[in-house]
């Protein structure tokens, strides 16, 4: 059962958690790279951050930042630090987790989404290079 | 950097004017927000003799940061504007719950500090503090903004329990969302 509670959070537990479906919303980068990414030539720090949804109501919101990783040679989005969200996790008796034991959890949920290429594909396209 | 508060006729002379020019440069010119200004400054219908204002000045008097709370029982910017955010709940209305509004910590005469960035200086942190601090004095227990989401990255770096009431929507080209800010009591986000 999920709840929204007077108090703002959605409360569930995780196993009810890990059964949800989250759609991309938005990305974007962090302000001080915000220009084209055809510019983006060299050896440098990018950053931003994406913000899921879910399909459930009442609706569950998750961001969370990211970084570019291309010390492979490729491009490689990774998260960074903990995702930020309107849930506490409650456990079989309906107690809260609290928010930092919630956050732990949730990483394990961002962690499981296929996030990488929808989120690359968003930002590509919303600051694609114009003449 | 200094740090005052209070309502507009409690604030030393000439700040609340001071802020309302802050805010005109930070908003409007540089952020470019659709909001109602006249003679380079910005004030709104929620400027009320009741508001309470939190300015951060550096030596030479220079406004380099500022924040507006509202108690929720008057009307406030997100109970009026933007009910929305908030995922289906009723908007707040309670003497525990206050509204913080138009923060900013840009110090304006240093060209290198981006308006984006604004979100992880000490400037910001500092005055954050300041503002959930006097809001604490005037009763609240909880603070709810509608900010853009950097403000929510800021919160959770400073340690305190905040947390989002929705998802964020784009307006005016910025994702926007409403965030809980819990005062005092409940567990700090490590």
């Amino acid at each position: 059962m999920i709840t929204l509670s007077n108090d703002g959070y959605v409360r569930l537990t995780f196993a009810c958690l890990q059964d949800i479906q989250f759609v991309h919303l938005l990305s974007g980068l962090d302000d001080d790279y915000s220009g084209s990414l055809q510019l983006v030539t060299e050896v440098c720090e990018v950053s931003g951050y994406t913000e899921w949804v879910s399909c459930s109501i009442p609706v569950i919101s998750i961001g969370w930042d990211w970084g570019l990783d291309v010390s492979d040679g490729r491009p490689c989005y990774v998260r960074v630090g903990s995702p930020r969200s309107n849930v506490m996790i409650i456990d079989p008796g309906q107690r809260d987790l609290g928010p930092i034991d919630s956050t732990r959890l949730l990483e394990a949920i961002v962690d499981s989404i296929d996030w990488q290429d929808e989120t690359a594909n968003f930002i590509s396209t919303r600051y694609a290079y114009t003449t | 950097m200094d740090v005052a508060s209070g309502t507009q006729k409690g604030l030393p002379q000439r700040v609340y004017s001071k802020i309302s020019r802050y805010r005109y440069q930070v908003f409007v010119e540089r952020l470019g927000w659709q909001l109602p200004a006249r003679d380079g400054a910005e004030l709104d219908q929620f400027d009320r003799p009741d508001t309470v204002y939190v300015v951060a000045q550096d030596d030479e008097g220079s406004v380099i940061g500022c924040a507006r709370l509202l108690p929720t029982t008057r009307p406030y910017l997100l109970g009026e504007k933007f009910p929305y955010l908030l995922n289906g709940l009723p908007i707040p209305c309670s003497p525990d719950v206050w509204e913080l509004s138009r923060f900013a910590a840009v110090d304006l005469n240093r060209e290198a500090t981006s308006v984006g960035g604004q979100f992880s200086s000490p400037i910001a942190i500092k005055l954050l503090k300041e503002s959930i601090a006097c809001a604490a004095a005037y009763g609240a227990k909880r603070l709810i903004t509608v900010s853009p989401i950097g403000v929510e990255r800021l919160l959770r770096r400073a340690g305190f329990h905040a947390y989002r009431a929705g998802p964020p929507v784009v307006i005016d080209g910025y994702p926007i969302f409403a965030c809980w800010i819990e005062i005092g009591a409940g567990e700090q986000m490590s």
